[in-house]
């Protein structure tokens, strides 16, 4: 029975290594099957099981217990960071990579666990609890199979030779002191050339190439570059009806200046050529056979993931900001892909981000810096640099209407254009009516035939009479003259070609009328940053007045807590008024009559997981800029959260508690000397300031998931410390504002 | 003072049967009853009482010399939150406490039994919020006006001659002459109270919370005048009821908070 599980197990698993994946309709890797505990259960609970082995090799029961919570926590942040993926495509390929490389080490392979983490930094490490983490970054930067084998060996071996642990102690007997870097430094490169070494006996036993090992380092060496280096057609980003003049495009090649010798005497890893000639070393070493294995589910299988991991450094890319990478990526994709919706999807976003960051002078905050430009990925940021906000206005519309008209019956698209039609509605500094309603090539075409005019004019008048003096012109008429968008000239200006890049929609009179139907978005209407600031006065009534948006069925994530101690956060404690407050805010919502739907990290199944990284993701992006509010880059996804739900309003909250109490002793004394006040500095300074010693902000964040919108939010800070009845009546209090409509 | 008094119970009553908005107090619930002992020190007017009385002996018959280093009155209040951050509450107190100067003596030499006092303090508030606050929950900034009304227990009091009376030596001083005061002290001190409270209130369930905190207190004569020489019995009495009140500026509340 039991091999017959097995073959069951062997054939789900083969089966959904070889589903096709559409690329077309790509949507964001999602985490399948059962939840892992790793992801269900409570830190204090995974520590409490950790204490009833005794591990010697920490320390005393107190280390112990201080390694456990150090290292529990921070992966548990990650673990629920909503950027970790289980049972999925990638994970599990990485899984069988890693069952192959542990064939025959069923014990150690049973301990291990393998999950994909949607981050564009090239890496893998691995924990003392057994868990791998492979990034979407390096699985998109590979180029065989074998190369990731020999990574996971690498990662393996440091779980085997708990390097965790022993990095920890050290840290623990070498205090910070002179050198401590340095000395840092060389205790971090021992581990790692010993988890090479060790690697490549694990990778060589697994059959893979003795080939690809070495390619491997090339991939760390370069992997800071875009995970392709192709030279951009510079007409990429104009059309039809675009002109894009070319200096906005670098007439110099971009060097790549990777160093496989960079000084690494503070670095936690040797430079590339030490491990090159470190593993060089070992592969000499070994005197028995090697595989052949490259790509073990084929090629074209491992481009699949490794395409599912570049579509996922796209969406990550889009996400963070990064628009300059994320269009660069898009370009590499579209080659393969060109009728993929997801990255058409994602060049809207990325446009309609552009423009958000350019309308508070931010864009660079998105693009690389220009003593950071190198290969082929170069003239992206640099053309989007030299786009000034006129002209970035009018490329990202222009963009954003293009994909729009190509695919009108796409959902997001709509959700998307339809939006940035709205903030440009708002946006005080952009008028339809400044623009041309020639094309730049029509514009051209008439300052010819002027030209032409001028000249036969001239002739004609030069064969007759004496022609008539010009009309002498001020200042004023010049500027006025040259303001004018179909100002003819008598060159043509390429330095305007934005003025020309919106003809077509100026004449369309339908999409005129759309535009103004749009209600329009008070741009910068900051979400969060303003209300934090405007939290310390939020004992205002507008504070309250603002929640009042006649919401009473929320979805509602878990709150965050984070309780200050004189070592900085407290994270037991931390941990356990998360829970409380998790309590309160059901009590609360459920005396003042609030449907909640709760996505809590203490009770997850996969779907909720799913539902919860979502939820994550778009906070992730909300607060990537305070200023800035970012159209959901999950948007389908979080449609359908709202539908299952039955509401669209999501609520995050988010608790900070600190306590002290903030006398200033020089008062104290100064008071105590001028004798007659110092009663009152006894019986009512100090009393007071003891008695406001706690100092809690209780952040409250409303949005609405389907239009991306912040509904409402603020911050309410007061003097109680974190109780379920302190948290719990604001929390009723807020929902009984948040029910009830201006 | 009865028509303040009555307007502040009006003003209670009224809102607490009103359908007013639920979305500020405690759960929604505005009312609130306090049930605290006030508890102070009488540190000043210990130092600054230049005649101690005296306590009876336990034993019998005699005066022992003692003075009060801890007193402990009871508040109780029902008030009501008008918004999250302003409230009315009218308090009700009863404080017993004793005055050491010697109210039955005609020199500084006699000695007699401190008087108890009771006081009554009859006081309509307004409540204040900290920033952010949701009353009656946390920091709570009370501010009041109120009659303090201090009368003498009538009883038997000890009075010792001790040896220079003007009547001479006395024989036996532990034989200290018994006074009928009844007659004698029938007048209460109107005093005017002016309070500000600094609180606390901690929930320790959804219906209960812990009360505590400072309570800062003047007091002024209503129907005497100054606390200077004072010569018939009633004056004397005046006179070291307002020194002791007036002196005990700080006291600590501590008790409970019930809403509905």
């Amino acid at each position: 029975m039991r091999q017959l599980f097995a073959l069951l197990f062997t054939l789900f698993l083969s089966a959904s290594l070889t589903a096709q994946v559409d690329f077309d309709h790509y949507l964001t890797l999602q985490s399948k099957g059962t939840i892992p505990l790793d992801f269900s259960e409570q830190t204090s609970e995974k520590i409490e099981e950790g204490m009833t082995e005794r591990r010697d090799e920490i320390g005393s029961q107190l280390e112990q217990r201080e390694f456990l919570e150090k290292t529990g926590y921070a992966i548990d942040e990650l673990l629920h960071s909503g950027l970790v993926v289980y049972g999925d495509d990638v994970s599990n390929y990485v899984s069988s990579i890693a069952d192959k490389l542990l064939a025959g080490n069923p014990d150690l392979r049973s301990k291990l666990r393998f999950y994909t983490l949607k981050l564009n930094a090239t890496n893998a490490f691995s924990t003392d609890q057994g868990i791998i983490f492979v990034t979407t970054g390096l699985i998109s930067q590979l180029s065989s199979e074998a190369q990731l084998a020999f990574i996971l060996a690498h990662e393996i071996s440091h779980y085997t030779e708990k390097h965790v642990v022993e990095t920890f102690t050290w840290k623990k007997n070498n205090r910070y002191g002179s050198r401590w870097v340095d000395r840092m430094s060389v205790y971090s490169k021992d581990k790692e050339f010993s988890a090479d070494k060790l690697a490549v006996d694990i990778y060589r036993e697994a059959g893979y190439s003795k080939d690809e090992i070495l390619s491997t380092f090339d991939v760390l060496l370069y992997s800071y570059l875009p995970f392709d280096e192709v030279a951009i057609d510079l007409d990429y980003f104009a059309s039809e009806q675009l002109f894009l003049p070319d200096f906005l495009f670098p007439k110099k090649i971009y060097e790549i200046k990777a160093d496989p010798n960079e000084d690494d005497s503070e670095s936690s890893h040797p430079n590339i050529n030490k491990r090159k000639k470190a593993v060089e070393q070992r592969m000499s070493e070994i005197k028995g056979e090697w595989g052949m294995t490259i790509n073990s589910v084929g090629e074209a299988r491992f481009y699949e993931f490794r395409n599912i991991a570049r579509f996922e450094t796209v969406r990550t890319d889009v996400m963070q900001a990064n628009y300059g990478d994320a269009l660069y990526s898009i370009y590499l994709l579209e080659q393969e892909f060109p009728t993929s919706t997801f990255l058409q999807r994602m060049k809207m976003h990325t446009w309609l981000g552009l423009y958000q960051y350019e309308s508070l002078l931010r864009t660079k905050n998105t693009i690389r810096r220009n003593n950071d430009l190198e290969g082929e990925s170069a003239p992206v940021h640099y053309f989007i640099r030299k786009l000034n906000r006129k002209s970035l206005t009018t490329v990202a519309l222009r963009n954003i209407y293009d994909i729009h008209q190509l695919n009108p019956e796409d959902i997001e698209m709509s959700a998307i254009y339809a939006y940035s039609l709205r903030l440009l509605n708002g946006d005080d500094r952009f008028d339809l009516s400044d623009y041309s309603s020639m094309t730049f090539s029509q514009y051209a075409d008439s300052v010819e035939l002027k030209n032409e005019t001028i000249a036969n004019d001239t002739l004609v008048k030069n064969d007759s009479v004496k022609a008539p003096p010009a009309k002498k012109k001020s200042k004023y008429d010049r500027i006025k003259k040259n303001s004018s968008p179909d100002a003819i000239e008598s060159s043509v200006d390429s330095l305007k070609y934005y003025y020309y890049g919106l003809s077509d929609l100026i004449n369309d009179s339908s999409f005129m009328v759309e535009y103004k139907s749009y209600e329009s978005v008070i741009y910068n209407d900051a979400p969060i940053a303003s209300n934090i600031v405007r939290g310390q006065k939020s004992y205002r009534d507008e504070a309250y007045e603002d929640l009042k948006i006649g919401s009473s069925n929320l979805i509602v994530v878990e709150p965050r807590v984070m309780d200050y101690g004189r070592n900085g956060i407290n994270l037991v404690k931390s941990e356990r008024l998360e829970n409380m407050f998790s309590e309160a805010i059901i009590e609360a919502a459920d005396l003042a009559g609030t449907i909640v739907h709760k996505v809590d990290k203490r009770n997850l199944t996969t779907d909720t997981y799913n539902e919860r990284s979502v939820l994550i993701g778009f906070l992730t992006q909300l607060v990537e800029d305070d200023d800035i509010r970012p159209f959901p880059v999950d948007y389908i996804q979080l449609k359908e959260i709202a539908s299952a739900y039955g509401t669209s309003d999501v609520m995050f909250t988010m608790v900070d508690h600190t306590k002290q109490a903030d006398i200033n002793p020089w008062g104290v004394a100064l008071s105590a000397l001028i004798w007659p006040t110092f009663p009152f500095t006894l019986t009512l300074y100090i009393p007071i300031k003891l008695m406001s010693a706690n100092q809690t902000n209780l952040t409250v964040l409303i949005m609405d998931v389907e239009s991306g919108e912040f509904q409402t939010g603020n911050v309410f800070r007061f003097h109680e410390r974190v109780s379920k009845h302190n948290i719990g009546a604001r929390m009723y209090s807020l929902f009984k504002h948040i029910s009830s409509s201006n | 003072m009865k028509k303040l008094i009555g307007l502040f119970l009006v003003l209670i009553v009224s809102t607490s049967s009103s359908t007013a908005q639920d979305n500020y107090g405690y759960y929604g619930k505005k009312t609130f009853v306090d049930i605290a002992s006030s508890s102070y020190i009488p540190l000043i007017y210990n130092l600054t009482t230049y005649q101690k009385g005296k306590e009876l002996a336990p034993s019998g018959n005699s005066l022992i010399s003692s003075d009060t280093w801890f007193n402990i009155g009871l508040r109780t209040s029902i008030g009501r939150a008008l918004s999250s951050k302003v409230g009315i509450a009218f308090e009700f107190g009863f404080d017993r406490y004793r005055i050491y100067d010697n109210v039955f003596s005609d020199t500084y030499s006699d000695e007699s039994e401190s008087i108890k006092v009771n006081s009554f303090l009859f006081m309509p508030r307004l409540e204040f919020s900290g920033p952010n606050g949701l009353l009656p929950n946390g920091i709570v900034h009370q501010v009041g006006i109120g009659l303090n009304l201090n009368k003498a227990v009538t009883r038997n009091y000890l009075r010792d001659f001790g040896s220079y009376t003007l009547g001479g030596p006395n024989a036996d001083p532990a034989e200290a002459e018994q006074l009928m005061i009844d007659n004698k002290l029938d007048k209460s001190v109107k005093l005017m109270q002016i309070m500000y409270g600094l609180k606390m209130r901690t929930p320790v369930g959804k219906s209960m919370m812990f009360i505590y905190g400072f309570r800062y207190t003047l007091d002024f004569g209503v129907n005497n005048s100054g606390f200077g020489t004072a010569s018939t019995l009633n004056d004397k009495f005046f006179r070291d009821v307002r020194r002791y009140q007036f002196r005990n500026v700080i006291a600590f509340d501590l008790g409970l908070t019930l809403p509905f």
